[in-house]
């Protein structure tokens, strides 16, 4: 699907008054928002989307493009939707992203071709392995990767996203690669 | 090591249901349908009660400025030119005690509400519009 307007551009176009347009911004961040939510809780990705889609309806008049970018202000609706479901439906504690303050100044001497060297690449080229690793992970090592590879984010925009400084960001991206190498031997 | 670890990870993605953006797409628009016919009907409720509660105020209003004596020395105001220029102030002021404010307030307030309500029962049309036009 091709989206010749950018987002902006439609909100703009919304702002207006043609409602109607809003149907491209769902056409446009059903799938990826899918995704993300569905590494969370794929059972109920779907509800929880729904639920996202409200909130962006409702608040869209209050979006300023000066602040962040549409993309980073609809993926940080979908975290926090995602994460209030979870919570209320299987009371889980996403108290993990606090835990691991203080790796700011984790070491990142070791280059990224050491950490994951292509034999280790190649076992997860199994998508279903894949998703089954990553649904081990701690929820915020989870979500950089995903973000990062998945929706091609950069560290910056996933920090935005997740309300953590850039070196934090990076800093668990390489734990988190590290997490993944460890779990795939 | 980036970019096939990016290639790896998007083999990987959930997808969605073919539909699923167009059901969103529908649920919102007869989301958006409900809550517009609840907010017509109470906004419709609150017009004709605010219309119908116009007649009280307004008669308790007529009421209000024969007793006051406003109409008295408002029609002062076309009667002697002379008395007019030399006391212009005081009747002014006469003239100003005279207006039955309570009444006054209550009957713009009837009439404020059910112009409120007319324009929030408009906004409720345009906004069903848009779900009519989908057959939601």
């Amino acid at each position: 699907m091709s989206f010749d307007q950018t987002d902006e551009e439609i909100i703009s176009i919304y702002k207006n008054g043609d409602r109607e347009v809003f149907k491209k911004l769902i056409d446009k961040y059903t799938q990826p928002l899918f995704n993300f939510i569905a590494h969370l809780d794929r059972e109920n990705a779907s509800d929880i989307l729904q639920e996202v889609f409200i909130k962006v309806w409702k608040n869209i008049k209050k979006f300023d493009e000066k602040k962040s970018s549409f993309k980073t202000w609809i993926f940080i609706i979908a975290k926090n939707t995602a994460f209030d479901f979870l919570r209320k439906r299987k009371n889980i504690l996403f108290s993990d992203l606090e835990k691991e303050e203080g790796l700011e100044n984790f070491s990142e001497s070791v280059p990224d071709e050491a950490i994951l060297p292509d034999e280790v690449l190649s076992k997860i080229e199994d998508s279903e392995y894949l998703n089954k690793i990553l649904n081990q992970l701690p929820a915020h090592y989870k979500m950089i990767l995903i973000f990062h590879y998945q929706d091609e984010m950069t560290f910056d925009e996933i920090g935005k996203i997740l309300n953590k400084p850039l070196n934090t960001v990076k800093s668990y991206h390489h734990r988190a690669i590290l997490e993944l190498r460890k779990m795939i031997k | 090591m980036e970019q096939k670890l990016t290639k790896v990870f998007q083999k990987a993605n959930y997808q969605s249901d073919a539909n699923l953006s167009q059901d969103i797409w529908y649920f919102l628009l007869k989301r958006e349908k409900r809550i517009a016919k609840l907010k017509l009907t109470a906004f419709s409720f609150i017009g004709v009660l605010s219309l119908v509660g116009f007649i009280p105020a307004f008669k308790m209003l007529a009421t209000d400025f024969a007793r006051s004596g406003f109409y008295e020395y408002f029609s002062l105001l076309f009667s002697s030119n002379g008395a007019l220029a030399s006391s212009w102030r005081e009747l002014a002021y006469s003239l100003a005690e005279s207006l039955p404010t309570i009444s006054i307030i209550l009957s713009l307030s009837v009439v404020f509400v059910f112009f409120l309500s007319v324009r929030h029962i408009l906004k409720q049309i345009i906004k069903g519009q848009l779900s009519l036009s989908f057959n939601v």
